[in-house]
Order: structure tokens, then sequence, then C-alpha cells
């Protein structure tokens, strides 16, 4: 399967949230980072097909999947960033709802939220009402939703959002067994996520499409810019305002680690550190490091 | 929508259609796999591909049949008739136990007025009060429909399947069927209590019903969705204040009888209410409106 978004465009009034971006997606996991406003929930919901784009379509295997209609929602899954639960509804009266609305028949409704609340670890709670439930679980819901008819084309905005590191890692590994042979694909802040299970990545700056590639690819605009160094924690403030701090780390008695994004050594004693996925996100979007 | 899926359908059929050989064949491997025979299966036994080369199959059409059947699996899903069924317990008893509620109360409300007004249920009396019932029936039906907004589940509906076209309609059915079900209520009630002819009963609830389900489908397209509680908890007084108000100032309205001329104006109504309940249904799948924000 593969899934073609072809020189998409979408205008608001006031801005151009999706600016002529074309992307192939083939079957493994692809995470889509920007910084907010760069509009990758735009695209998520474009190629959910939940909103038109005012030029360029998307195609799932050479189908526009306007034409497709209720065949592509029938193996598409979808967790938008925002979603909601009816007050009344208990985790399994919420899943028995959503496999309706996919046309899930009974027999394969009861089967596939056995399998789901245990691998996302919701068997306890699938009698209580959602909205008594923490933030991780109620995401943990979305997941199952999402998976309730084993898509073959998975879109998840921040779906790890909420989740904590256990329930991450947890999520991480489901993820990457249930993308053989699938596209899966994750729109997240956290890095780190989809540094370790994605195959290949696109970054959205502006609404455009500004790298996309293996991390290994993505990471060379970044290679011999990244810098560790040792500096005085009396001189921190300063540091931070003149470089491009990535990471900072206190260290023993009054010396301060920090690792910096900058052309050339800046601080004497730097010595160059191997670029990851975070670094060329900050090197893109430098004011989220701020 | 459904013609291009009927379309579609037959052209997956008429996929075996177009080489009568071929037809043959596939047919014949497809309901072998039905029969529970393993020869589509690529992890099939030996002896299964043995007895599937016995009726000389080829593999390039193995492979096809076992995609074919793939896709068959994939597409057996439940039909809205059944989707509709399924949707009971989450929405037809909420709508049902609302629509119940509400007009049990106005009931009992409307009863000791228009009594009390027109002594015990004269014809005027009557009428006034199956007016309001029938309007107040067919105007909760919107705000009882129109779930999902609040709650941040549009775009979940509006991803699956059925979406949030169908899911409307689905609810309209529901909604309709308590409406259906508590119009006959309240005439049968009606017939017993009053002594009014059963046509003009039958007037007095289907005129008003449709004439309020119009207003309302009107007024749900123009309402924001932030505005949207507060607009419907403005038009229900306002409109039950009309008909009391009719009732008093223009009282011939409610002492008309059954006729051919109400029968036209009822198949109007009946027509640009069934065409404003589709526009709704439709309007409601539209893409774009979760971003705008727009109810219906």
């Amino acid at each position: 399967m593969e899934l073609q978004i072809s020189h998409v465009t979408k205008e608001f009034r006031d801005k151009k949230a999706v600016d002529d971006v074309s992307l192939t997606l083939t079957p493994g996991v692809w995470g889509l980072l920007g910084a907010n406003g760069s509009g990758k929930t735009t695209l998520m919901r474009i190629i959910a097909g939940i909103m038109e784009p005012a030029r360029g379509e998307v195609l799932c295997d050479g189908i526009p999947i306007r034409t497709l209609g209720e065949r592509y929602r029938d193996v598409f899954g979808y967790l938008p960033q925002e979603f909601g639960f009816y007050p009344e509804f208990t985790v399994k009266d919420y899943l028995e709802y959503m496999a309706a609305l996919k046309g899930l028949r009974r027999q394969e409704t009861r089967t596939r939220i056995d399998i789901l609340l245990e691998q996302l670890t919701l068997l306890e709670v699938k009698k209580k009402r959602i909205a008594r439930l923490s933030g991780g679980m109620k995401r943990r819901v979305g997941i199952a939703q999402a998976l309730l008819n084993d898509p073959q084309v998975l879109i998840l905005d921040e779906p790890t959002s909420g989740l904590d590191p256990g329930e991450r890692v947890r999520f991480r590994n489901l993820l990457s067994e249930f993308a053989r042979g699938r596209i899966v694909l994750i729109s997240t802040h956290i890095v780190p996520d989809v540094e370790y299970i994605a195959a290949r990545n696109a970054v959205m700056k502006d609404g455009r499409i500004v790298a996309q590639g293996t991390t290994q690819e993505l990471v060379k605009p970044v290679a011999g810019k990244v810098w560790s160094c040792s500096v005085p924690a009396q001189k921190l403030a300063e540091y931070e305002r003149s470089l491009r701090v990535v990471n900072l780390k206190c260290g023993e008695g009054d010396r301060a680690e920090i690792r910096y994004l900058a052309e050339a050594e800046a601080v004497a004693g730097s010595v160059p550190a191997e670029p990851r996925l975070e670094d060329l996100y900050l090197w893109l979007f430098p004011e989220a490091g701020r | 929508m459904k013609r291009k899926g009927v379309r579609q359908g037959r052209k997956r059929n008429g996929m075996l259609k177009e080489d009568g050989g071929l037809e043959e064949r596939l047919r014949r491997c497809l309901g072998a796999q039905e029969a529970g025979c393993e020869a589509l299966r690529p992890e099939g036994s030996a002896a299964a591909r043995q007895s599937a080369d016995a009726v000389c199959v080829p593999p390039e059409l193995l492979a096809a049949a076992g995609a074919e059947l793939a896709g068959r699996t994939r597409r057996n899903r439940i039909g809205f008739g059944t989707f509709v069924l399924r949707l009971l317990r989450y929405e037809g008893l909420r709508i049902w136990l609302c629509q119940a509620l509400a007009l049990a109360g106005a009931s009992l409300i409307g009863r000791l007025y228009f009594q009390g007004a027109f002594g015990d249920f004269s014809v005027r009396g009557m009428a006034m009060f199956l007016c309001a019932f029938s309007a107040l029936a067919a105007l909760l039906s919107f705000p009882l429909t129109g779930r999902g907004r609040g709650c941040r589940m549009r775009e979940t509906e509006l991803a699956s399947r059925y979406g949030l076209a169908k899911l409307a309609a689905a609810r309209v059915l529901l909604a309709g069927a308590g409406n259906l079900a508590l119009l006959c209520a309240a005439f049968g009630m009606a017939a017993r209590a009053s002594g009014c002819d059963r046509g003009s009963l039958a007037l007095y609830l289907l005129v008003p019903f449709l004439g309020a389900g119009c207003l309302g489908a009107g007024l749900n397209r123009m309402l924001p969705e932030a505005c949207a509680p507060a607009g419907w908890c403005a038009v229900v007084p306002a409109v039950l204040a009309g008909i009391v108000l009719a009732g008093r100032y223009a009282p011939a309205w409610f002492e008309q009888t059954y006729s051919g001329g109400w029968t036209c104006v009822s198949a109007v109504l009946l027509a640009v209410y069934a065409d404003q309940m589709r526009r709704q249904c439709r309007r409601a799948g539209l893409v774009d409106r979760i971003a705008a924000g727009w109810s219906g």
C-alpha cells in the first residue's frame, strides 16, 4: 500500500496552513515533526479525509481518497490531537460505539475490543466512565479506537501526549509491531518517540516540508554543528542568551555540561557531538528551544 | 454515493464477468475457499495445493482470488439498517428518553393551562394543546440530534466509515421514530378526551409539526455553534408563546377542519421538511465544518 500526498495546499482566511506539500508514505512508521502552527494537524486532517485541500489530492494506491470514500475509511484509523467522549460512556461503551461507526460486525467488535483492552492495559477500567480516567488512560482509549478496524493506514496526532515514560515505551513497542506492512504516520513534539521507531521522518515548517528522510539523512545538515562542553555554572545565563543551547545539565560543584548548536566551536574546549534528531528540530525551529 | 457503491459492486463482480472462462474458474476457486479449502491461502497445506493443481488453477489466478477474498473480507461491514439498530443503545434510548420526559412535562403544564383557560378541553383548547405539543416535539429533535460538538467527538466520528452525515441521518431517523410514537400517543389521547373529529386532530398535529420542523431546520442552519444552546432556549418558548397569542387573537386558526386545502399544505410542508432534513444530514458531513465550528 502507498499513500501519495500530491501538491496539497490548504489556505485559511489569514494564512496558508499547508503549502504545496508532496510526500509519499510507504509501509512503516513515519514521523511528522514541526513546531506549533507549522501545519501538521491540518495535513493530517487532509490525509484523514476530513478536510478538503484547496489544491492537490491524496491518493491511496493511485486512487484519490475522495473517490474511495468509505473504502478508504475502512482501512484507515485516526487519532486526532484533541478528542473527547460523551460523558456517559464507559471505555467499553465508547469502543463499541466507535466500532458501530466503523461498521464492524458484533463478533468482530467483541474480539477486537478484548484484544485492544489487553494490549493497551485497559482491562481493569473497561467498565469505568472515561471521564473519570487519567489523561494517559484517556489517550490510550483514543488509541484503541483508532486501532479498532485493524487499519492499514494509521494517523496519530500527538499520540503520546499525557503518557508517562513507561506507557510511551509500551506504546512505541506496540506501534513498531503494528507497523509491519502498514503505514503509520505520527505527528509529535516529543522527538525521541519518533527517533526510536520511525524509519523515515518529515519536518514541516510554515506549511512546507523542509526536510524528509531517515534519521541519518535528516541530521546531515547539523553534522559538525553540535558541540558539547563544560562551563562555569555562573555563566550559564550568559551562554543561554548567546548560544543555541540544546541541552543543559548541572553537574556537581560549579560546572555545568551544555550541548549547543553552532556553525563552529563557540566555547573554548568544546568537542563535537553526535547529532540527533532533536538537534535538527532545534536547528530548524530555534524558537522552540527558548 | 450509493449508486457509485452499487456500480463498484457490480464492477467488482463484473471483474469476474470480463472473461467468461476466467470468471468460471475464479468462481470455483472462491467457492472452494469459502467451503474451507486452503488452496488459496499462501500458507495453505501442500495437499491443498495439490488438490488445487488438480483443478488446473494457475498460480497467478490463485493469487488474484486470494486478494479478491481479502478484499471481500474487508468489505464485510454492517449495512445502514444494522448501524441504526446498533445505535439504539447509545443514541436511540437517550433521544427517546429526553423526548418522552420533555413532552410529558410539557403535556402536564399544557393540559393544566389549556384546560383552565378553555374549560374541559373545548375544541379550541384541544387544538392549541396539540399544536403546542407537536411544535415542541419537532423543535426538540434538533438539539437532541446535534450531539458531538461540545464533546469533541466530531473528528473521530467524521473519520469513521459512516461519518457524520450518516450518523446525523441515523439520529434523525431515531428522533423521527420517537416523534411518530409520541404524536400517535397524543392523537389517541386527544381522540378519547375530546369530541373533535379525527381529521381535525390529525391536522393540528401534522401541520404544526411540519411547520415547526421547517422553521427549526432553517434555524439550525443559521445558528452558530457557540450560540446553539441559547438559541434553542429562546426559540422554543417563542414558538409556544406564538401559539398562545394566536389562540387569543386569531382563534379561527384553531377551529379548522380537515379539508383538501390542508392536505395540499401538509404535502408541501412535508416535502420541504424532508428536503431540509436531507440537507441537514448532508451538511453534517461536509468537511471543513469542524474547522469553522458551525452547527448543522
